[in-house]
């Protein structure tokens, strides 16, 4: 019904806020499209070698996503400040932890995982941030690009709270940390993973998995260190009893890495 | 006692008092000299000071080498007052007696009677000021070693600064407190996630040679190596945000040059503020850059009350060597009620999503007629226009002449209508802003927008 206060109303409404700014002007920045997903993960020669890398790298081959790879030496991009992360189109981040709920892979043996992330996974942390032999050949891997200043604080900081780390999870060895008790739970690790395996071509049966992801990421990590480590040494002996998990490794990487893995210009902070 | 028309027989036998004083009239006036005391030679021969309990003989020679150069009573005067004046402004003597006296040989004495000045001060506050609110805790120390130096440590909190710590200790040059060299240690850690996802970690060592002039004058040479940290992204985070996170270290030197003689910082009525900085980064550190930003504001007291106010800021930002984008840490932003109202806080320039990534060149103008009002003083109406632009246009891989003058005519804009408090510590601002112009990208605050600060465009 027309009332007085009607036609005040409609003053009232062209003057709205939502009428404003009076003139656009084009924009003078715009955002860069990402076509496909991508994954974060940090520079090497060849495959990545930090595991947890390749250990979501090789559950996105499993699970035949498609990605561009890119290599970056700064977690601090990522959700979590942990590398690999996942940048989809749409711009949203999934952080290392989160990458398993998009992938459809199959079922996995909780136990043999539990088995590998307890046995194999602190050895290789032991191995980059706490051995002396690791620390000063990997420190360039994961702080290369950084000022004298960062690389030498950033690295005191991380080798401490791995080796701490590593500490609290074995309260048997009380307040020491035995280089060489870890490396004992890698290969009794090991030796019930080669029983597992036994002749498959993957621990998770007919196709890879989640455990297949973690024991590949670790076992690539020993093998392609560049430096020794008694794991290493006990996989490549020769006639070494660990010889089909060596196989094995080689048959995931021909397999799902054959082809040269998506070069990208290193970005480096 | 007599009456002026009676007979006084004395002396002169039988003269009346008036043929005596007409006498003395008509004689001519004895010439006296008027002396000037205040240049009369003098000169300064002993000095003594009581009542400051730590003071250096060489920060006195110093201090005093002004007084004994004085060849005049006034000059010693205002040189006494001068140096005494400098010894409270640096906290070694609260009040200061100056008491002068003639000494031997012709020379005179001074002596300063001193109340000793607190060696030890702490003290809380809360500031606002760039779209923060901080509370603070300042505890200082004066007079370290007997020449006027100071330590001040701060720990501070605010709405953006989740925590900051800084330590300054400022040493006077040649006993003047207008000229000092100061050494800080400083971290930040400042919260930047409502406006662009991230959190900044700043740890930074600095030393500085400071020195303010007569004609408000004042420069600054600085010396700075900062570690800055771009962290805490969370997963809505933008990918142009992503890919500058990380760690910066930047070592360079700035010179800041500021002229001031505005009457007040917070509402001018009259004056002038120049405001230049100069900045070069690259001597080691991660960081290769040169940057340089100018403010200005110019006042002017218009009849019954009115000011007219015209303010206006810019800078660029260059990449040096193999640098290809510059760091978060070190670019700019506009926008917001210290900057271009009528836009939220880094409301304008280069946007992914809803993350303000900075520009690497900026401009921002501003226009203010303050009117009185009737019966409230501290009470001014404010009607305003402000515009201004931010872009990343200096360090792209080619150079595009038509989008930089594109850049310089296109500012966004908006206009609007307020009321101004006025204190003698803060300036607040209460507007209601009508955006003009924007780009797509831009965070407009139309409608009413509230100000508190210092400075504002």
């Amino acid at each position: 019904m027309a009332t007085p206060e009607a036609p005040l109303r409609e003053i009232l409404k062209s003057l709205s806020f939502t009428q404003f700014p009076l003139c656009h002007i084009d924009p003078f920045y715009t955002p860069a499209v990402i076509p496909r997903p991508q994954l974060f993960v940090y520079p090497s020669p060849g495959i990545t070698s930090d595991v947890e890398c390749l250990r979501i790298l090789a559950l996105l081959k499993f699970a035949n996503y498609e990605f561009d790879l890119r290599y970056t030496n700064e977690p601090n991009s990522s959700p979590n400040a942990q590398l690999p992360y996942l940048l989809l189109p749409d711009g949203t981040a999934i952080d290392n932890q989160h990458i398993e709920d998009h992938l459809s892979l199959g079922e996995s043996s909780m136990a043999y995982y539990s088995l590998a992330k307890h046995g194999l996974v602190p050895a290789t942390e032991y191995l980059v941030w706490v051995d002396p032999v690791g620390v000063s050949a990997f420190g360039d891997k994961y702080l290369g690009g950084y000022s004298v200043v960062v690389r030498w604080a950033l690295g005191w900081v991380v080798s401490e709270r791995v080796a701490k780390k590593l500490q609290t999870g074995m309260p048997e060895y009380g307040a020491a940390l035995d280089g060489d008790v870890v490396y004992e739970n890698a290969v009794r690790a090991m030796d019930s993973l080669l029983v597992f395996l036994g002749d498959r071509m993957f621990l998770d049966g007919e196709a890879p998995g989640r455990l297949d992801a973690l024991v590949f990421a670790c076992l690539n990590a020993f093998l392609e260190a560049p430096v020794k480590s008694p794991v290493r040494t006990l996989l490549t002996l020769k006639d070494s009893k660990y010889r089909p998990l060596v196989d094995y490794v080689l048959r995931i990487i021909s397999s799902y890495f054959g082809e040269k893995a998506d070069s990208v210009e290193p970005r480096v902070a | 006692m007599t009456d002026s028309h009676s007979n006084v027989s004395g002396a002169k036998g039988g003269m009346t008092a008036r043929d005596i004083f007409s006498g003395a009239f008509r004689q001519p006036k004895p010439q006296s000299p008027v002396i000037d005391i205040g240049k009369q030679p003098a000169c300064a021969g002993k000095f003594s000071i009581t009542g400051v309990s730590r003071i250096r003989s060489g920060f006195l020679n110093d201090l005093l080498k002004p007084t004994f150069a004085a060849t005049t009573v006034k000059q010693l005067a205002d040189e006494s007052r001068e140096a005494a004046g400098k010894l409270q402004v640096l906290g070694i003597a609260k009040h200061v007696a100056v008491e002068v006296d003639e000494g031997s040989d012709g020379k005179l004495d001074v002596h300063f009677r001193c109340e000793d000045g607190s060696r030890f001060a702490v003290r809380t506050g809360v500031d606002v000021g760039g779209d923060e609110g901080t509370a603070s805790i300042v505890g200082r120390l004066n007079n370290m070693w007997g020449g006027g130096e100071s330590f001040e440590a701060n720990y501070a909190r605010g709405t953006k600064t989740a925590a900051a710590f800084r330590g300054v200790l400022a040493v006077p040059l040649a006993a003047d407190p207008q000229r000092r060299f100061e050494v800080s240690a400083c971290q930040a850690s400042t919260n930047y996630r409502p406006y662009s996802s991230h959190d900044e970690l700043r740890r930074s060592l600095s030393a500085a040679l400071v020195s303010k002039q007569a004609g408000s004058m004042q420069h600054e040479l600085a010396y700075t190596l900062a570690w800055r940290e771009i962290m805490g992204l969370g997963h809505a985070a933008s990918p142009s945000l992503r890919a500058l996170a990380g760690h910066s270290v930047k070592s360079g030197i700035a010179y800041t040059c500021t002229h001031d003689d505005r009457d007040s910082q917070t509402v001018p009525t009259q004056g002038t503020l120049i405001k230049t900085m100069a900045e070069i980064a690259g001597l080691g550190g991660s960081v290769q850059m040169a940057k340089a930003q100018v403010d200005l504001q110019t006042n002017h007291a218009l009849s019954s009350g009115y000011v007219l106010s015209v303010g206006a800021q810019a800078g660029a930002l260059w990449s040096l060597l193999d640098q290809k984008t510059p760091s978060l840490a070190d670019r700019f932003f506009v926008g917001g009620a210290h900057s271009v109202r009528g836009f939220e806080y880094r409301g304008i320039g280069p946007r992914d999503k809803s993350d303000s990534i900075g520009g690497d060149v900026f401009y921002a103008a501003g226009l203010s007629l303050l009117t009185p009002l009737p019966r409230v003083e501290a009470l001014r109406g404010h009607l305003w226009a402000n515009a201004g632009q931010c872009a990343l246009l200096l360090n792209q891989p080619k150079t595009n002449p038509a989008e930089f003058m594109r850049f310089l005519s296109s500012p966004s804009a908006s206009v609007g209508i307020g009321l101004v408090y006025r204190h003698s510590m803060v300036r607040a601002e209460l507007s209601w802003c009508i955006p003009i112009a924007a780009t797509p990208g831009d965070k407009l605050s139309a409608g009413l927008q509230f100000g508190l600060g210092f400075q504002f465009l």
